[in-house]
């Protein structure tokens, strides 16, 4: 097994399930709005209100609101830096599962 | 690791399409089309398809969008889809322009008595489509309703019927299944008042 101290750094918002899982289904598509996030991914609203707020922070995802059919749509996409960062979480994620013996 | 990736990125498609909504709307329009060859009413069945098609957007939009939410799927994705639509509306198209030849052939030296498999030939032309959807979206019910309407085509050969009866009858199963597919979606899936987090 490698040295854990030369084992890559994984980007802690990253590696948290419920975020991740909703960074993925964004990942799938070009942009999503809140309420096919909450089907995809069978969160509460509470739960992933807050995993997105934390995303679009460290702007990972862009946030764009507006009104369709007079409701406001808050619509989610993974800007360029966010794509990065899931590429490089996959790579890390991978070479830590490619060090596990057997 | 791309396989997993492919895969949700398929369920995901696949979800887009599980309303029922479309469902409803081929049924009717088998409906519709067996209503039409049954009155003699060519209009109906020729234009009633293309209300259909233009109506499914709207209405998405109004009825299924506040519910599932809106998604724009990937470039790659899009590009598939625009693809199969000019490949169904050309497939339309095709058959249409077989429509007017039969048509003006029908009763001429070269076509004196149509085949008797002619009249199982409508079905079989609308279950192409539906199979190739099937195919398209991952969606099996529609590889069902395809081989509901070529097993109806096929009973009409069989049995001697007009092509309209089994138009009505695959219509009538597929609005019923489609119906039930939608009463249960707008069940389960409360439109959200503010759709804001």
């Amino acid at each position: 097994m490698s040295d854990p101290a030369a084992s890559p750094d994984i980007d802690r918002l990253l590696h948290e399930p419920a975020r991740l899982l909703a960074l993925v289904q964004l990942a799938l598509v070009n942009k999503a709005d809140f309420t096919w996030l909450l089907n995809q991914t069978g969160m509460t609203r509470g739960n992933l209100s807050v995993q997105m707020s934390k995303l679009a922070e460290a702007g990972i995802v862009k946030v764009d609101k507006r009104f369709t059919n007079n409701r406001p749509q808050t619509l989610y996409q993974l800007t360029t830096s966010g794509r990065k960062a899931l590429k490089q979480y996959k790579k890390d994620m991978q070479s830590i599962l490619d060090s596990l013996p057997g | 690791m791309i396989d997993a990736i492919n895969r949700l990125e398929r369920k995901a498609f696949k979800s887009f399409w599980n309303d029922g909504l479309l469902d409803v709307m081929l049924g009717m329009m088998l409906l519709v089309l067996g209503v039409s060859w049954w009155q003699d009413v060519a209009v109906l069945g020729a234009v009633f398809p293309a209300v259909c098609v233009s109506m499914w957007a709207p209405l998405r939009k109004r009825l299924i969008e506040p519910r599932m939410g809106f998604v724009e799927f990937s470039e790659g994705r899009e590009l598939k889809a625009r693809t199969f639509r000019f490949g169904l509306a050309g497939f339309f198209a095709a058959t249409m322009l077989l429509g007017i030849l039969v048509f003006s052939l029908w009763g001429s030296d070269i076509m004196p008595k149509p085949a008797e498999w002619i009249a199982g030939f409508p079905l079989l032309l609308l279950a192409i489509p539906a199979a190739l959807f099937s195919a398209f979206t991952q969606c099996r019910r529609f590889a069902v309703y395809a081989l509901l309407m070529l097993l109806a085509g096929i009973e009409v050969v069989i049995l001697d019927w007009q092509p309209h009866v089994g138009m009505l009858a695959s219509g009538a199963v597929i609005l019923l299944s489609g119906s039930v597919i939608l009463a249960r979606f707008m069940i389960n899936h409360r439109a959200a008042r503010d759709a804001n987090p």
